[in-house]
């Protein structure tokens, strides 16, 4: 009786039976290993690919449109990080803000846009605003328009380490290498541990312990176990007892600080004088960090982005402080006629002062020495679309269709930044320019203006 | 290179694939190769590769010179014998035991008002050690005895002595077993090849979710006793006994799934010992090569049972002794095998009274609970010695284990389950060690799992393969524990 089995070469069938062997392997251990993976990257207890879970937290918060509580508690420069690394094309801002803490108070209601982020950071040195471009650039998220606060420090070569100690280093020296063209100890960091990790059962149980832990348990938790501090904020921000970010990454600072006395503002104005964290030993502008930045506004413009300077005024106390001990501070005193001369010759708009003074923001707009409120930024710069068109903010044409006439020296001899004396403005004038500048709503009405005595 | 590594694991594929790629003639030089391969994986084994490569030689030709019709001296072949098993003895002296018996005779020295400091070598014995120089000695005993024909060609010697499935944990074959498969490969045949996957999938589930995870609990206790309440010690002892069963057991699965890979047999190493209703069935039960071993070239030669109750009580003792000092020099393992042997001994000789009296039990008037409580008692004796090993093994203290047992009952449910969790036990993991435990006993008493896989749908064969993975994934703990018998 003959078979009826096909005959298979025997070689064929060895090679048949390897292949099946394979492919039920395959079956068997390819949907455990997908799902293994795409569950470590998901939770990602470590951090190695999502970040770390706190900032994560406020990042994706933020991105979600939430008010985000405890400010001074977050890391911001790993919550900037997070938030362009989940930001989605949708919600790239067409408007972005650099600069340090000084610019934390420009909203999207001053910028004039909801597409806008503050990605303004406390104590933020060049490195930083370099790095947090970067970032938007490095995820092919950049923005259309980049409105650059520029503090005067970031021009002194003197304190250039201290400020940039909290900067991510590394990935400044990768801009400078991959954006910039220029040398730098720049070297592409190894990933395969971190690519090992997500095929790793044991970082796969630790995340399944963490999201369980997590899902079983109101509190968002640290990989220690410890309480995420961050929260999502709603209802009335004013008694706040903490600092909030809000989404468009401004910060609302607590009750607290917000409703200090002028003597209160005045003590600590006082103490921020005598310390001028950054600015000691600024006798002339560092060549090498002005060249710096030039190259990166180059760089930045060369990627078809307007950029828009703003400059935000120091209390005039410090200014008048400044000025009446100029030893070691030369450096600063040059950098906004350097800066104004750069902007024009790149048509960049440049808005603002350091000088309080020129700018009309009285000593009752600031919440210390260094810190401008919100109402102050209404004043000096007009939104981004009339910025991008260089047009003068409402409180600059109506101040020069009062004043010139009356007191043109006084005008001149501010606009020049001779002087640090504040302004003398009476405060019906006052409300009426600020209601042309704001959202119209006469500044007086929100703010209890102190008395001049 | 640790079985429940991914090295491991990739090493094996490509070994498994390979081996059935090359001719049949050279597939023991291909498998020789990979287990001098494995064996160097880990550089404190490549430095002492010198102890296997001697252990083979000498064993080699004294195994021929064993078997050579031209030498037909008794004390000339009592004196090879001799000598490869003072070579043996001397590598596992120095290597295991010649720290603890120096300060053994230090001790006995100062006792006597003398002085001795003996200088600590303190070196790391080579992986396997007492496994391959057990087989490489078992067939030299073999070949002396006639029961083995010498083997000639050193390569299959060599692959006998070093087949990396089994060389780290055993089992400890016997030549007439491995050998002639070396001879004659078995070509690839699929059934056997996903039996043999099977088997290790599922012993690396007992090795890696059931006995890592009874493992972080009874470490934990083990390693500060005088720090726990007396339940936990219970418990501890309690489970440690079952959790060396799955360790071993699991080690095994996965050294004779992959051997039946590749296409050989290995002895089985264990019968589900816990089965036992009497305490010798128990140790016929458990590491069965090593208790054969020991019933072999030492039991019998002592004078086995044929001899006076006296000797033959003596002979199962001292059996059981050695069998304890193979473990680890160190007083613990004396005593867990001197305490078994005296156990063995007193059953033997109240065996018969035992059996007179049973009629008049009520309780074993049902086979079932007769059953059960005797498999209790083994249970509960075997538990009783272990904690020696248990001591040994998680640096604790087995008197302190023993008169902590009687304090800190005082706890409530709450608390007492509150404790374990605290001390690497939680609730949910409990859960799946009751399950996972009833599992394996429930399959294994249907007979070899390789079988009852083989008898299931595909589908359910499927879920179970799924579910096997699914719970090493989530269970198992990685890269913490070795399997215990790796260390021997």
């Amino acid at each position: 009786m003959t078979s009826l089995k096909p005959r298979i070469h025997p070689i064929l069938r060895q090679l048949l039976t390897f292949v099946l062997i394979l492919v039920k392997f395959l079956v068997l251990v390819v949907p455990v290993l997908v799902f293994m993976v795409w569950f470590s990257y998901k939770v990602d207890i470590s951090g190695l690919f999502q970040g770390e879970l706190a900032p994560r937290e406020v990042a994706n918060m933020l991105l979600n449109g939430d008010t985000v509580s405890n400010y001074d508690q977050m890391d911001e420069r790993q919550v900037l990080k997070l938030y362009v690394q989940n930001l989605s094309e949708e919600q790239v801002p067409e408007t972005l803000a650099l600069g340090s803490s000084r610019v934390l108070q420009l909203t999207k209601e001053i910028v004039g846009t909801d597409s806008y982020y503050n990605a303004g950071l406390s104590g933020a040195g060049v490195m930083d605003i370099m790095n947090a471009f970067y970032l938007f650039d490095q995820a092919d998220k950049l923005p259309k328009n980049l409105i650059i606060e520029v503090d005067p420090w970031i021009f002194n070569g003197t304190s250039a380490d201290d400020l940039n100690r909290n900067a991510d280093h590394d990935l400044f020296a990768e801009f400078l290498k991959n954006g910039l063209h220029i040398d730098s100890d720049y070297t592409a960091p190894d990933t395969t541990a971190r690519w090992k990790a997500l095929f790793d059962p044991a970082y796969f149980q630790g995340n399944v312990k963490y999201y369980l832990k997590q899902k079983n348990s109101n509190t968002s938790t640290n990989k220690d176990g410890s309480e995420i501090p961050f929260h999502a904020v709603t209802g009335d921000f004013e008694t706040l007892d903490y600092a909030i970010k809000r989404p468009d990454g401004s910060i609302y600072y607590p009750v607290e600080f917000r409703t200090w006395s002028y003597e209160q503002v005045m003590a600590e104005t006082l103490v921020q004088a005598g310390t001028l964290s950054a600015m000691h030993g600024f006798d002339e502008m560092d060549p090498y960090w002005t060249n710096l930045f030039e190259q990166f506004i180059s760089y930045v413009q060369s990627k078809g982005i307007r950029v828009v300077f703003l400059l935000t005024p120091y209390h005039p106390f410090i200014i008048k402080h400044v000025y009446n001990n100029p030893q070691g501070f030369a450096g600063f005193f040059q950098v906004e006629p350097w800066l104004r001369e750069y902007a024009a010759q790149h048509n960049i708009p440049l808005y603002g002062s350091y000088h309080a003074s020129r700018v009309g923001v009285q000593e009752w707009l600031f919440f210390d020495g260094i810190h401008c409120k919100g109402e102050a930024l209404r004043l000096i710069f007009p939104g981004i679309t009339a910025a991008l068109q260089n047009e003068q903010t409402a409180y600059q044409i109506d101040y020069y269709n009062t004043y010139n006439d009356k007191y043109p020296n006084l005008v001149s001899e501010a606009l020049v930044g001779s002087t640090a004396d504040c302004l003398v403005v009476d405060e019906d004038w006052f409300n009426q320019a600020s209601f042309a500048t704001g959202t119209g709503i006469p500044y007086s009405d929100q703010i209890e203006i102190p008395s001049a005595s | 290179m640790d079985f429940n590594s991914l090295i491991f694991l990739g090493f094996f594929a490509a070994v498994a694939v390979l081996t059935y790629c090359v001719p049949k003639r050279i597939k023991p030089y291909f498998l020789l190769a990979a287990s001098y391969l494995f064996y160097l994986y880990k550089p404190e084994n490549a430095r002492l590769i010198w102890v296997l490569i001697c252990a083979t030689l000498l064993s080699w030709a004294g195994g021929i010179l064993l078997g050579s019709s031209r030498i037909h001296n008794l004390w000339l072949r009592r004196g090879i014998l001799l000598g490869n098993i003072l070579f043996c003895g001397f590598c596992l002296f120095q290597y295991k035991y010649y720290d603890f018996f120096t300060t053994l005779w230090s001790d006995l020295v100062k006792g006597f008002g003398g002085e001795f400091h003996p200088k600590s070598l303190n070196i790391i014995a080579p992986l396997g050690l007492s496994y391959f120089l057990f087989q490489s000695m078992g067939y030299l005993f073999d070949v002396y005895r006639h029961k083995q024909k010498p083997i000639l060609n050193l390569a299959y010697y060599a692959l006998f002595v070093s087949f990396f499935p089994c060389i780290f944990t055993g089992p400890i074959e016997r030549a007439h077993h491995l050998v002639p498969q070396f001879f004659h490969p078995q070509p690839f045949q699929y059934q056997r090849m996903s039996g043999g996957a099977f088997r290790m999938l599922w012993g690396y589930f007992k090795k890696m979710v059931l006995a890592d995870g009874i493992g972080a609990f009874v470490g934990t206790i083990y390693a500060n006793p005088e720090k726990a309440a007396g339940p936990y010690l219970l418990a501890a002892s309690l489970l440690f006994s079952y959790q060396l069963y799955l360790d071993f057991s699991g080690c095994c699965d996965i050294a004779i799934g992959g051997a039946r890979i590749l296409g050989f047999e290995l002895t089985e190493n264990f019968q589900r010992p816990f089965a036992a209703c009497n305490y010798g069935e128990l140790w016929r039960r458990w590491h069965i090569s090593l208790s054969s071993w020991f019933r072999d070239y030492l039991y019998i030669p002592l004078g086995g049972n044929r001899c006076s109750v006296l000797r033959n009580s003596i002979n199962t003792i001292v059996t059981f002794l050695v069998s304890g000092l193979w473990h680890g020099a160190s007083w613990g393992y004396i005593i867990w095998g001197t305490l078994n042997g005296v156990i063995l001994v007193i059953g033997k000789q109240t065996h018969s009274i035992r059996h007179h009296l049973e009629p008049r039990n009520p309780l074993y008037h049902s086979l079932i609970v007769k059953h059960t409580i005797k498999r209790i008692c083994v249970y509960l004796l075997f538990t009783a010695c272990i904690v020696f090993f248990a001591a040994d093994l998680y640096g604790g203290n087995a008197f302190t284990v023993y008169s902590g047992l009687f304090q800190g009952w005082n706890l409530s449910a709450s608390q007492l389950l509150q404790g374990f969790a605290d001390n690497g036990l939680p609730t949910a993991i409990l859960y799946v060690l009751v399950i996972g435990c009833t599992c394996v006993e429930l399959v294994e008493w249907r007979g070899p799992v390789a079988l009852w896989i083989r008898r299931q749908p595909a589908v359910v064969r499927w879920i179970i393969y799924y579910l096997l993975i699914l719970a090493i994934l989530f269970f198992a703990s990685f890269g913490k524990s070795a399997f215990i018998y790796q260390n021997y």
